[in-house]
């Protein structure tokens, strides 16, 4: 994404946050949506401050473009993803066999759910990429 | 894969910093790529044997018990 477009999700990260907050004072407030409003303004805050010094400063750009071109990052950024899915599919196979123990079986349909989903999703994948490559 | 490269670039007095801008790469991955921890792409393995005027061959050391790892 071109740091132009991402200034300008970040203005709207902003507004969005900020009409969140107007509106949930508005209408007698809840502390959930009050902190997800805060939370988009600082996120978009932020986004907006780097993507300034993306724009006015030349050795920050090139140190963010060497870095997210660079190849080992990629592999590690890849792995990473490996892992989390791996641990995700462990964790959540656990998770469904202790609630079936424990005989909460409506609770052990919501990691067994996301679990499944998972796999399907992967199983598409290898699929899709086995015939690509 | 056991390499050449910090051997041959101390040798041609090239800095870590100098020779990862010239392959558009990060310093942290030639550090990396010099102590063995990662393997390059072919593409990048290229770009370094070309840029010391060498051959993949004389660059990186391919064993044969590596294989498979």
């Amino acid at each position: 994404m071109n740091n132009n477009r991402r200034m300008i999700l970040s203005v709207l990260e902003i507004a969005v946050g900020a009409a969140l907050l107007v509106c949930v004072k508005l209408a007698g407030g809840d502390s959930v949506w009050l902190g997800m409003g805060g939370a988009l303004i600082a996120v978009g805050l932020m986004h907006l401050i780097l993507g300034l010094r993306y724009k006015t400063d030349e050795s920050y750009r090139e140190k963010v473009e060497v870095e997210a071109a660079d190849e080992r990052n990629a592999f590690i950024r890849s792995q990473a993803w490996v892992w989390a899915g791996t641990g995700f599919v462990i964790a959540g196979g656990v998770l469904t066999v202790v609630f079936l123990l424990l005989g909460k079986q409506e609770l052990s349909t919501f990691p067994g759910f996301a679990v499944s989903m998972l796999v399907l999703l992967y199983w598409l994948s290898y699929l899709y990429l086995k015939k690509k490559y | 894969m056991k390499n050449r490269i910090e051997e041959i670039r101390r040798t041609k007095g090239i800095r870590q910093e100098e020779f990862a801008r010239a392959m558009g790469v990060s310093r942290q991955t030639i550090s990396s790529l010099e102590t063995g921890r990662y393997n390059p792409s072919i593409f990048l393995a290229y770009r370094i044997a070309r840029y010391f005027g060498m051959t993949i061959e004389e660059v990186f050391l391919f064993e044969e018990s590596e294989e498979g790892k």
